[in-house]
């Protein structure tokens, strides 16, 4: 199935020419972080600078479509995104390629573009893998994605099928777009439903569950089986955004001895103040009983955290935001952290 | 000698009625749905002129529409903002470049020249946009649709 899906893309896109409408994004952004309550034998660094640029492009060939993005920092460049997709109608597409897991709101609406996001981090449990993310964030496969318009408003669906990441000590691996020798213990598979009052605006509440095999290179954890649920809602009132999501997983390590599950979640308010100036709250929790022996494995993980922060809007692309956070993280160590952020998008 | 100055005040009366009607419908601003004179275009619904400047197809005899945003004049922009997707710049703005990040749709083009808006109008059919009647005046070869905002001065 894998190289069926590579020679069909391969093929398609030989036969594409140039594209009715195309655009290509450069998001970009520079952060300072300082942290302050640090252990003194802590393996986190006190200050850091760290850049980041994420290039992202699309092409509209009538029927079909192409998207790609690729991100970078200091640690680690993959791509993110490599789509080709054929609109079935108007409100449907089927895509074949890299794409994130849509198992996550928070992802899947801001991808890697930091100008996006209100805030300068990303939820613990939003995280992506190069990030300490605890959860699988990219698949590589097909997706069917798409709209039904009911009454006033739409229900939103999207269904994907794929191979996902690999776990080694360093944490969870996004595995190459063309990698070969895989089967079905890599692999993941999820749906997301979700409805829209108005289907031009941004409210939206939904829900979504995957299941994925994660072939493990850690001693003594040789498969995870992961199955999760969650909730979302993403609610605009003018002056006042409110996102939250919150989501179960469940881990079967080494199949058919350990099992343990956990609970996070978090509760974000954008408070917008001006066109120009918003101010952010968001709470983040975890809920575990600690038996969890996939969870163990990630000391970054913040599993508390408590956040405050504000965005300036510089110009139409231009962002600075400054935030002020205190977290607990999985190996129990706490401390709390400035960041100042400077982002763009170009054009 | 009476009715002469009778006379005189009527006409007077009735200058200064035709005067007084002339400065309010010189005064009365109007927004136009506007397409290439050579195309035809029944009126599009509210939702229709909504998902249209969004970045979603609407078809108009299996032919997609493409929309393109005039920001020639201030004006003309705002009160498109207010009245045809009903969302302040900065919503619009994110919400066209979020749709084009998550998921690949085009936003419409930017035209700031009303030269330049008036040409690619004309040059493809099916391209539609929005002016003020002033506007409307300096784009030889484009009429108008449908009016999508009008006000009085008084």
């Amino acid at each position: 199935v894998y190289w069926i899906t590579i020679s069909v893309m391969f093929i398609c896109m030989l036969s594409v020419c140039a594209p009715a409408s195309a655009q290509g994004l450069i998001f970009g952004d520079m952060t300072a972080v300082s942290r302050v309550h640090l252990d003194p034998d802590t393996d986190f660094p006190r200050d850091e600078l760290e850049p980041h640029a994420t290039l992202f492009y699309t092409g509209d060939f009538g029927h079909t479509k192409v998207l790609g993005e690729y991100s970078a920092n200091k640690h680690d460049s993959h791509v993110g995104r490599a789509q080709l997709g054929w609109s079935v109608d108007s409100m449907n597409s089927l895509w074949l390629g890299r794409m994130h897991n849509p198992t996550s709101y928070w992802r899947t609406r801001y991808h890697h573009g930091s100008y996006l996001q209100p805030t300068i981090s990303r939820p613990a449990i939003s995280e992506f893998e190069v990030d300490d993310g605890v959860l699988p964030a990219h698949i590589t496969g097909v997706e069917f994605d798409g709209e039904h318009v009911l009454m006033s408003g739409a229900v939103r669906y999207t269904a994907t099928a794929g191979f996902g990441d690999k776990l080694d000590e360093d944490g969870l691996k996004v595995p190459d777009v063309f990698e070969g020798g895989r089967g079905l213990h890599d692999s993941s598979y999820a749906l997301r439903l979700s409805w829209l009052p108005d289907p031009l605006d941004g409210n939206e509440i939904g829900i979504y569950a995957g299941f994925n095999h994660i072939d493990s290179h850690v001693p003594g954890l040789h498969e995870v089986e992961q199955a999760l649920a969650g909730f979302f809602v993403n609610w605009d009132w003018r002056s006042l955004v409110l996102t939250s999501e919150l989501i179960g997983v469940h881990n079967r390590a080494n199949p058919g001895s350990d099992s343990g599950s956990f609970v996070s979640g978090y509760v974000q308010t954008e408070y917008i103040l001006t066109p120009k100036w918003s101010l952010n709250l968001r709470l983040e929790n975890t809920w575990s009983n600690g038996d969890d022996d996939y969870l163990s494995e990630f000391n970054n993980f913040a599993e508390k955290r408590g956040l405050l922060g504000v965005r300036y809007d510089i110009t139409h692309n231009q962002a600075l935001k400054f935030e002020y956070d205190h977290s607990r993280r999985q190996d129990e160590e706490e401390f709390s952290q400035f960041q100042l952020q400077w982002s763009f998008v170009f054009p | 000698m009476r009715r002469w100055r009778c006379l005189v005040l009527a006409v007077c009366l009735l200058g200064l009625l035709v005067a007084a009607l002339g400065a309010s419908a010189a005064g009365k601003q109007q927004l136009f749905l506007v397409i290439g004179q050579e195309t035809e275009l029944a009126p599009l619904t509210t939702t229709e002129l909504r998902r249209l400047f969004l970045g979603f197809t609407v078809d108009r005899e299996g032919q997609p529409l493409r929309p393109l945003i005039n920001r020639n004049d201030q004006l003309s922009y705002q009160v498109f903002l207010q009245t045809v997707v009903g969302m302040s710049a900065r919503t619009y703005e994110r919400q066209l470049l979020s749709q084009l990040y998550r998921r690949g749709i085009q936003p419409p083009p930017v035209y700031t020249s009303l030269r330049k808006l008036t040409d690619a109008l004309k040059a493809q059919p099916g391209t539609v946009s929005f002016a003020l009647g002033d506007e409307l005046e300096e784009m030889a070869g484009v009429k108008s649709v449908q009016v999508l905002w009008e006000q009085s001065s008084r």
